[in-house]
């Protein structure tokens, strides 16, 4: 069910494109500069060289095996940076999940994230962080300290500094999904990647997908919406906005990366919610569990995340190469060398033909089930599953 | 955006004096005026004044002349200026505009919203 609240008459005129008022002016302007923008895009010199093996956008250079070797030294980074933090402590000993995950993709309680699940055994993780630092001798002193009616003080600034260093290694775990799943992201568009369903009724952007841990996003270009006489009031339900102009992006991450996401989620959050609270951070403190780049001070921008890339790029490819530069860096690579398998998402469905419905009416409408949304089409995740494999074995091969 | 319409309105800008309507001179007043209330009511004074004088500048007519006559294209334009002297990149003034957009957005929705609590409806009234 779509949701629409119509707009008084009177008030059409101030919000739509054809007009003299001025936010008619300001679309104009800023579909012109968009335009320009794409013309300035366009003009970066871009080389394929080496067997398209290596590409040099601008003054930076990438290669696919400097791509895959990337990945797996971030992996490693993470996992050091995170014993180091624990005081030697390895929580990739610790942790496990089960070889099977489970979801409820159209559970739209807020708050909720597949971790809730029973079958997931990740709720049990909540305090492990917790019982592990304050039952350590050195990092309970570094961190707080019971005092002798049982009550924990904490050290705040050590806290702090803990926190800080989680959200760096964070900002290394974004790197990590952001060029090892298919299709980069768009800065506000990863910006605003959600866990947990919000409390305001928009679903969580982690699922569980096929049995795989998937990122789900939804794209919309403002630009294309503003013509319309009615706002649309979206993701009321966890049905996406069944619009052509929603792009929903499925970017299944890696199996090797899930346990490095899985201890983000189920082991850091909950306790650096908690510390969020003792030290009084206010509005940080449920972004912790509902957002993928909390931020401490105030949400993480594109530009923090873009600025993130391109000091691990520097680091580890030698070029440091913002958001921007990464998809010219990717599209260059997927031209290249573009699987021929992949599936293409149907343009003419035989079968709909002769029901009489389009396919958007098909999927819209019929056999809908939690892994298949409204308006996506089933083939559409499935390509997506594919290109994921593919892009992974093409850095990593 | 509203500290610059605030100034012109209130002709605080020796070497930029251009018209403002008087609607909107009468609302940065009207703002101005509760801005050190802190009286009980007076947020909700200021809320009010606030919206109010939003409201003024992006329900501005440009009345068949230039778009530069809008207040809010002035500070667009004036904005856009790096400290150099030179323009910003086309992909920054579009993030301004994005912002303009939503306040704009968000004070028209507002006063829907006003009416339509006037006249009892709710939001799902229009359910399809």
């Amino acid at each position: 069910m779509s949701i629409f609240f119509r707009i008084e008459p009177k008030f059409r005129p101030y919000i739509s494109l054809q007009s003299d008022y001025v936010l008619s002016a300001i679309y104009h302007t800023r579909n012109l500069l968009k335009k320009l923008s794409r013309e300035q895009e366009q003009s970066v010199n871009v080389n394929l060289v080496d067997n398209f093996r290596t590409i040099i956008v601008g003054n930076s250079t990438a290669t696919l095996s400097g791509i895959g070797a990337m990945f797996h030294k971030l992996l490693d980074e993470i996992k050091e940076r995170r014993k180091a933090l624990l005081m030697g402590i390895d929580l990739e000993g610790l942790v496990t999940y089960p070889d099977i995950l489970v979801d409820e993709p159209d559970n739209i309680t807020p708050g909720f994230y597949f971790g809730d699940i029973p079958q997931n055994h990740l709720r049990h993780y909540d305090q492990t962080l917790a019982k592990l630092i304050f039952g350590h001798q050195e990092m309970s002193r570094k961190y707080g300290m019971v005092t002798s009616d049982g009550k924990l003080v904490l050290n705040h600034p050590s806290c702090y500094r803990f926190l800080e260093e989680v959200a760096l290694i964070r900002s290394a775990l974004g790197t990590l999904l952001h060029i090892c799943t298919s299709g980069p992201y768009r800065g506000t568009e990863y910006a605003s990647t959600c866990i947990r369903n919000t409390a305001d009724g928009n679903p969580r952007n982690v699922k569980v997908i096929f049995g795989r841990l998937c990122l789900v996003s939804g794209y919309s270009k403002t630009s294309s919406i503003v013509s319309s006489s009615q706002f649309h009031l979206i993701n009321a339900t966890n049905k996406y906005w069944q619009s052509q102009q929603l792009k929903v992006n499925y970017r299944f991450i890696p199996k090797c990366a899930w346990l490095t996401c899985i201890i983000d989620f189920a082991v850091f959050r909950p306790f650096e919610n908690v510390l969020a609270h003792a030290l009084r951070l206010e509005g940080a403190k449920d972004r912790f569990l509902s957002r993928l780049f909390p931020g401490l001070t105030s949400p993480i921008s594109s530009g923090d995340i873009s600025a993130a890339l391109q000091r691990d790029t520097l680091k580890f490819l030698g070029s440091g190469i913002g958001l921007r530069g990464w998809r010219h860096v990717t599209v260059g690579f997927s031209r290249a060398h573009k699987d021929p398998g992949i599936l293409q998402v149907r343009q003419i469905d035989p079968d709909n033909q002769i029901r009489g419905h389009n396919n958007d009416t098909s999927d819209s409408n019929y056999a809908i089930n939690p892994e298949d949304p409204v308006g996506v089409g089933f083939d559409k995740i499935r390509s997506h599953l594919q290109t994921a494999h593919w892009w992974f074995h093409l850095i990593c091969k | 955006m509203i500290l610059f319409s605030i100034g012109l309105a209130l002709k605080q800008f020796p070497h930029y004096s251009r018209p403002i309507e008087d609607t909107q001179r009468s609302a940065a007043i009207k703002l101005l005026g509760v801005l050190h209330d802190n009286t009980g009511t007076g947020r909700e004074k200021q809320q009010s004044a606030l919206q109010h004088f939003l409201l003024t500048l992006f329900t501005q007519n440009k009345r068949n002349s230039s778009r530069y006559t809008f207040t809010i294209f002035r500070f667009l334009v004036l904005y856009s200026f790096r400290i150099e002297g030179c323009l910003a990149k086309s992909g920054t003034i579009t993030q301004y505009i994005s912002k303009i957009v939503f306040f704009g957005r968000a004070a028209i929705f507002k006063e829907i919203q006003k009416l339509m609590t006037k006249k009892k409806q709710g939001y799902f009234s229009y359910v399809i």
